[in-house]
């Protein structure tokens, strides 16, 4: 917790919005000391030197002037003068600002601007007529805009574009203001304390450094292993608008110098295929700090990134569409903010901006310049993979693992996934409907659907092997999977119903096969992993009366 | 929803806005009784009651209650 002393100045009813800063400091790891001037004493704490103000002597000062306020001025100002009124408005402003920073010269100055009122006056027509007061506030706010710009240590608390997101209707409650002289309803009261939190946080240096992309369905649609690069939706295919607008919003933050790492469960050098030769694809490799894409866990390759990069864990942002991969990340490393995403990738963009999470404090040319440093860096470190223990992550989400038969109902389901598998796939053999049928009803074939759910979300039919027969013994005719589903303990759950199977039918070993095709490399050593011996001619084979049960953590249900 | 209801459900709302977990209030309760309850508070208790029932008071009604009664017949009344 850093400890925080932040002065209140404000011309309306501040005290909810203390309390609220006060719930929500810990969120953002701050142990805040609050001081709040008097009800409408700005002008006179900043004036008296000797004011109660300085004795607290801030880290941070919010000067809050409501719109509200500001009308009533308006209001009271003469017609044939209200054209200049921004001007009064501005000057008094910095006025304020310049002999805080004086007296203050440590402290952060956070300047509120001004939500635009509709007032139902000029209309339209306000950008037409400088006394309308729309058209005065609109050039205060880029008064503010410039003040802030030429000066480091000014802030804009951007109320407008909070307005901009929420809606006056839901920012402004004008009982509250009437009763109580309240400036903000109740959600206003904590919207506009996440954004003063979220400015001190990082002018303080809790900004966020580093977003971490998943890659399959959230940079792109549809999985590259699977589709091939001439399938996956980005730019003019499909929904491929939806992860173009997040790739220019990735590269805008990396412009920024936020450093962009991808974390995925992919083949490195297939995952890297987009970013070379994709003509529609927005980030290219060189934005990239560090690429990691192998078939570990994501916490622990997170882990790899992180002291890769040497930065704090609480400074990374992960973005995945799989909620399995959140909560394990969640789980595992709890620092790392991981967001969870909307269902509908037309909704990540808009999403994302409005959390805010990448409010910078002051930029530097350092900053610009960090993904070059960094990919410089890695050139000279290898990676070295840390693995961290998932099983107690895999026993906490109670999967539950179901075993059909082929049948009408899976049938289509069944020969789209062959269709569609192509890493997780042993011999590539693709099964029409028909073909599916026909081993539904085949004597000495057996296929067995294999569907999977836990807390997290029903993922459906996700695994299909097909056996032979033989006279001496069963024969794996295919095996694939979804690579959704990798890591989770299916193929273990698999083959022990395979030895099941074959032992109740009286065999005493199972043979299986790998066919090498351009994109399968992730299965090639599938039967070694689970204990088949080589017998030579891309054959594995496994003994049943040895076989041990594999541990996996997956209830099953028939 | 009756009365003796919604009186249970302010009553969760005073604890929450007071930060006091052993508020017990009553239909006689008023800001007499409650030291706390001063006009901050009470716009607090208002945002968190119309958040809750789902339902919007006029500026007149919102100083007008003597107690505590009064606030849930309001509400009873809003919410038919």
């Amino acid at each position: 917790m850093t400890k925080y002393k932040l002065a209140i100045l404000g011309d309306s009813t501040t005290q909810l919005i203390v309390k609220e800063l006060d719930n929500q400091a810990k969120q953002f790891n701050l142990d805040l000391e609050l001081y709040e001037s008097s009800f409408d004493q700005i002008e006179q704490e900043i004036k008296n030197p000797s004011s109660n103000l300085y004795t607290f002597n801030p880290d941070g000062v919010l000067l809050y002037i409501s719109v509200e306020k500001l009308q009533e001025i308006y209001f009271s100002t003469s017609l044939d003068i209200r054209h200049l009124f921004f001007q009064d408005v501005m000057s008094k402003i910095t006025d304020l600002a310049i002999t805080l920073k004086d007296r203050l010269p440590e402290s952060k100055i956070f300047i509120t601007n001004f939500a635009e009122i509709a007032d139902g006056v000029y209309g339209n027509n306000a950008n037409k007529y400088s006394e309308a007061l729309l058209n005065n506030i609109r050039r205060i706010n880029v008064g503010l805009m410039d003040l802030s710009c030429k000066d480091s240590t000014i802030f804009i608390l951007d109320i407008a574009l909070m307005q901009s997101i929420y809606g006056r209707k839901s920012l402004f409650d004008p009982r509250l203001y009437i009763q109580a002289s309240l400036v903000l309803s109740g959600d206003g009261v904590t919207f506009f304390s996440k954004e003063l939190l979220n400015m001190i946080s990082a002018s303080i240096g809790g900004a966020k450094k580093c977003l971490i992309l998943d890659l399959d369905n959230t940079l792109w649609g549809g999985v590259i292993g699977d589709d091939g690069i001439e399938k996956i939706e980005i730019g003019s295919l499909g929904i491929g608008k939806a992860f173009t607008r997040l790739q220019q919003w990735a590269k805008t933050l990396q412009q920024r110098g936020i450093l962009l790492a991808i974390c995925s469960k992919n083949t490195e050098e297939v995952a890297k295929t987009p970013f070379e030769l994709h003509p529609e694809m927005v980030l290219r490799l060189e934005d990239i700090s560090i690429f990691v894409a192998n078939w570990e866990d994501k916490a622990s390759n997170i882990k790899v990134i992180q002291s890769t990069l040497n930065i704090g864990f609480d400074s990374m942002v992960f973005i995945d569409d799989n909620p399995f991969e959140r909560a394990l990340v969640r789980k595992i490393i709890p620092q790392v903010c991981v967001p969870e995403m909307p269902e509908d990738p037309a909704d990540y963009v808009e999403f994302l901006s409005n959390l805010n999470l990448f409010e910078p404090g002051t930029l530097s040319t350092l900053d610009l310049e960090r993904t070059k440093m960094i990919q410089k860096e890695i050139e000279r470190n290898h990676l070295k993979n840390q693995f961290s223990n998932e099983s107690d992550f895999l026993k906490s989400i109670n999967m539950i693992g179901i075993f059909d038969q082929f049948n009408q109902f899976n049938t289509p389901r069944i020969a789209q996934l062959s269709e569609r598998s192509n890493q997780y796939n042993l011999r590539t053999i693709r099964y029409s409907e028909k073909d599916v049928e026909k081993i539904a009803s085949s004597d000495h074939q057996l296929g067995i659907a294999i569907s999977l759910r836990d807390n997290l979300g029903d993922h459906g039919l996700i695994c299909v092997i097909v056996l032979n027969h033989g006279n001496e013994e069963i024969f794996i005719e295919n095996w694939f999977m979804s690579c959704r589903v990798l890591k989770r303990g299916v193929e273990y759950l698999a083959l022990n119903k395979i030895v099941e199977h074959a032992k109740n039918k009286h065999y005493k070993n199972i043979i299986g096969e790998f066919l090498p095709t351009p994109k399968n490399a992730l299965v090639k050593d599938h039967y070694q992993e689970l204990g088949f011996t080589f017998q030579g001619n891309g054959k594995w084979m496994i003994n049943v009366e040895d076989y041990t049960p594999k541990v996996h953590y997956i209830k099953e249900t028939v | 929803m009756n009365k003796e209801l919604i009186l249970e459900k302010v009553n969760q709302i005073f604890r929450k806005v007071f930060d006091e977990e052993n508020i017990v209030i009553n239909y006689s309760s008023s800001a007499m009784d409650i030291e706390e309850w001063d006009s901050l508070n009470n716009i607090q208790i208002i945002i968190a009651v119309e958040k809750e029932f789902k339902i919007r008071f006029q500026s007149s009604e919102i100083r007008g209650w003597n107690n505590v009664g009064e606030m849930c017949d309001a509400i009873l009344k809003l919410q038919k």
